[in-house]
């Protein structure tokens, strides 16, 4: 399987604190890579150094082969990268349907086309009823999963996605899981990071475990659910 | 399970594109009404190239302000340099005042290029602050080069060669050349309500971060959008010193002038269609009718209303009537 | 030399006043996150104080300064109570556009009630001097001077030693930990923008004896005050001081070596170099 992103080494540091530290990282095309690790790990920290919303301290970050690690977050967008806000960035003023349409514009210039790429996502996401009504009427389940139909409409190589199933209801939650598996089976490489360990542990091909900005571990899901060094970071006993 | 019909033509997308349509229309059936005007209301044609002027010129400061979000205090920088460049010309080249104004609109694109170059990499109020200090230094140094602008006295326009056989000091002929230069600055809005490029200027205007990641490069879009409005503010600059005949730099790069314009558009309505044409009419006319009691006192309009705005109708006032049309 | 050190005596004199408006700017960006845009105009309200006060009762202006300080802190109170409070969570231009608001109200409120012509206090000094050495004092500049020492001083000890200066420095290091710790970050608001605006009104008392008033002439010292803030670095309070000094200094150098009628764009010129190359200020840390 030919390889989508690297890193080498990423580091990030914030004054005193070593956000992200050394970090070698890499997904295969059309893995599912879950990312886990205690509250203030890194992961978040992660996902902005690769998307390109913040500058690295050291390392590199290769997408495809290419090297990225200076690419602005535009540029790495049109490479490929898509993700979403942990903390949710709507546009709020617009509608559900122009969100996404902001997005379809990279791959489609013309607006009829765009409009019809943005209407395909917002029908695959369940959004289609909303699409008219402005993004900031939407619930906190509904604005989840504008963030990943607003990343779609992009047709990226490789989606960040940043606790989307949390906070949501067990049904609603189920209906996220689904979808994430129907993007990956569109041949869509995935990192996500999650908190819910039954999701993570039930969709992602491998687990990658950061504590304090260090991989302390790697593997299949029951690999990485069998470390003690895992098990250690969580319970906090070193 | 609902069922939903085939992509591309869903329902829901359509009212979008027939407000698109229906807000050409109304734009279209406007212009066509005011050009009624001189006719209808001959004595307050004054009154009536003014609000049409400032109404043009407020759309122009929307498609930075209000379209992409970044407020400038300093617009009256391209007046001036409209006026200025247009007047300068005429008098001591004796160039005719329609080739003069478009170099002047030559010249604030450049300025607009350095300025927002620069600049624009200051987020939030940063990029407000630093756009008054700009105004305030070409203001400064306009009213000291005396060489180049005639200084503080001012100057004034001497007889103008005839436009297509129009005199241009005509309050007839300004109406009309307002009312085109209205009708551009209301087509660009129009276009920016739907292509590509005016949603990457809302996208950037609502969440810098979000816009990035979906692959717009903020500062070069800022600055097209920068030297869009520029373009179109010099323009009407150069109107508007004809329509003075005489002005000094004092009026013409003053901070009350940029604060005018940025108020008549958020009053209105920031990045609407209508806004601006709505809060000029309203804060033009609103002095108009201060200024008959109380001269001198006309700006304390757009404070009360810009403070009734703020608290009351957030969007401006174009947005709440439509909202409250729709309840 | 006698004559340079004679400028940049001058200079530190009126940077003493600019530093109480930077201050009070400095103050109000820090806890609220407001630019406030009518800063210069609550100096001319400051301005105008004085002058009904030495007009109407013939009260010495240098002895109505605590009324006016008394007057701006209430009227700041009460602005920020029913216009600023209820956009607190609005987006950062609805504050610019009110502030802005405000101060077009306020400068033209005192067009209607003082008219339009600039207004001047006569007091036995001040046009008087004293000297030291070669060096010449004014004796107004002096006693402004060293009541802005003093109020400079007080502000400190409040905001170090006293719990409200303490609520200060909670609500402007994190607003929603000081509101989990107890702290009235309402109250606490309120009480910045009285404190801010008394501060400004009291630079126009200080400023009235030396210079002419006229409800129009706010937006000049809002520039003062932006200029002063950016150079210390925004909501940095101690940075505004530095910054007060230097730009009284900068402007007494540059109109007496340069050119006074560029006197103002040196400020601005600076001004637009600190926000472009360290935002944080020149005396403070640059964030990475």
């Amino acid at each position: 399987m030919p390889e989508v992103l690297r890193t080498e080494r990423l580091t990030r540091v914030f004054g005193g604190l070593v956000a992200v530290n050394e970090v070698e990282f890499a997904a295969e095309e059309g893995e599912i890579v879950g990312l886990i690790g205690p509250n203030g790990a890194g992961k978040t920290t992660f996902f902005n150094l690769v998307s390109g919303a913040l500058r690295v301290s050291g390392g590199r970050i290769f997408f495809q082969g290419r090297e990225i690690t200076h690419a602005p977050a535009y540029r790495r967008a049109e490479l490929g990268i898509g993700r979403t806000f942990q903390v949710m960035k709507p546009f709020p003023r617009l509608t559900v349907m122009e969100n996404v349409l902001v997005g379809a514009f990279l791959r489609h210039p013309s607006r009829l086309a765009a409009e019809r790429w943005a209407a395909e996502i917002l029908k695959m996401m369940g959004l289609s009823e909303f699409a008219a009504a402005s993004a900031r009427s939407l619930t906190t389940a509904g604005r989840k999963r504008l963030e990943i139909a607003r990343a779609l409409a992009l047709n990226p190589t490789l989606l960040l996605l940043d606790e989307v199933v949390a906070g949501l209801n067990p049904v609603e939650a189920e209906g996220t899981v689904e979808l994430i598996r129907r993007i990956r089976d569109r041949g869509t490489t995935i990192i996500m990071v999650e908190h819910i360990m039954r999701v993570i542990m039930g969709l992602s091909d491998r687990i990658v475990v950061l504590t304090h900005g260090r991989k302390i571990a790697e593997g299949t899901p029951p690999q990485v659910a069998s470390n003690p060094d895992v098990i250690n970071a969580y319970l906090g006993t070193h | 399970m609902r069922r939903t019909p085939p992509s591309g033509s869903h329902p829901a997308t359509r009212p979008r594109i027939g407000a698109g349509t229906s807000s050409l229309t109304g734009a279209l059936v406007l212009l066509a009404l005011l050009t009624f005007y001189p006719a209808a209301f001959p004595s307050f044609i004054t009154l009536g190239v003014t609000i049409v002027l400032f109404a043009a010129m407020a759309s122009a400061w929307d498609v930075l302000g209000g379209w992409t979000g970044q407020l400038s205090l300093g617009h009256a920088v391209f007046v001036g340099i409209g006026a200025y460049t247009m007047a300068l010309l005429v008098l001591r080249n004796g160039v005719a005042p329609w080739w003069g104004a478009m170099v002047g609109m030559g010249a604030s694109v450049v300025v607009a290029a350095m300025w927002g170059g620069v600049t624009f990499r200051l987020r939030g109020p940063y990029f407000a602050l630093a756009s008054i200090a700009v105004a305030e230094m070409t203001r400064i140094v306009a009213n000291n080069w005396a060489r180049l602008t005639g200084g503080a006295e001012g100057i004034s326009l001497p007889t103008l060669p005839l436009f297509l056989g129009l005199d241009l000091f005509s309050r007839r002929v300004e109406f009309y050349m307002a009312l085109i230069l209205l009708g551009l600055a209301l087509a660009v809005a129009w276009w920016l309500q739907r292509s590509r490029f005016g949603y990457h200027l809302q996208a950037i205007r609502e969440d810098e971060d979000a816009a990035m990641a979906l692959g717009i490069n903020p500062t070069r879009e800022k600055v097209w959008a920068f030297l869009a409005s520029a373009a179109l503010t010099s323009l009407g600059g150069s109107l508007y010193g004809i329509f003075l005949g005489f002005f000094e730099p004092r009026g013409m790069f003053s901070l009350d002038l940029s604060v005018q314009l940025a108020l008549m558009a958020y009053i209105g309505g920031a990045g609407t269609l209508f806004g601006p044409l709505i809060g000029a009419g309203l804060l033009v006319g609103g002095s108009e009718v201060l200024r008959i009691y109380f001269p001198g006192k006309s700006l304390f309009v757009y404070g009360v209303l810009i403070i009734l705005v703020v608290l009351f109708a957030p969007d401006g006032l174009s947005t709440a009537v439509r909202r409250a049309r729709r309840a | 030399m006698v004559q340079f050190v004679q400028i940049v005596v001058n200079g530190v004199f009126t940077g003493g006043v600019y530093a109480i408006i930077g201050i009070g700017l400095s103050l109000i960006f820090g806890v609220m996150r407001i630019v406030n845009f009518a800063h210069g105009v609550f100096l001319v309200v400051g301005m105008f104080t004085t002058l009904f006060f030495f007009e109407r009762l013939h009260v010495d202006p240098f002895l109505v300064i605590p009324l006016v300080v008394l007057v701006g802190g209430l009227l700041g109170i009460v602005l920020e109570r029913f216009l600023l409070e209820p956009i607190v969570r609005a987006p950062e231009h609805a504050s610019i556009l009110m502030t802005v608001g405000i101060g077009l109200v306020l400068s033209n409120l005192l067009l209607f009630a003082f008219g339009d012509a600039p207004q001047i206090i006569n007091t036995r000094y001040s046009t008087s001097t004293w000297h030291l050495g070669p060096i010449t004092f004014s004796t107004a500049l002096t006693i402004a001077f060293v009541l802005t020492v003093v109020v400079i001083g007080g502000l400190a000890l409040i905001l170090e030693r006293t719990d409200l200066g303490r609520s200060i420095r909670a609500a402007a290091q994190n607003a929603d930990a000081a509101e989990l710790q107890g702290i009235n970050t309402r109250r606490v608001r309120s009480l910045v923008f009285g404190i801010g605006f008394a501060l400004a009104a009291l630079a126009g008392a200080l400023l009235l004896p030396q210079l002419f008033a006229h409800p129009s002439i706010g937006p000049t010292y809002t520039l003062k005050a932006f200029v002063v803030t950016v150079l210390g670095g925004m909501g940095n309070v101690a940075g505004a001081i530095g910054g007060g000094l230097l730009l009284g200094v900068t402007e007494s150098l540059g109109a007496a070596y340069v050119s006074s009628s560029y006197r103002d764009a040196f400020g601005l010129a600076a001004f637009l170099l600190v926000l472009l190359l360290r935002p944080a200020g020149l005396f403070g840390r640059s964030r990475t």
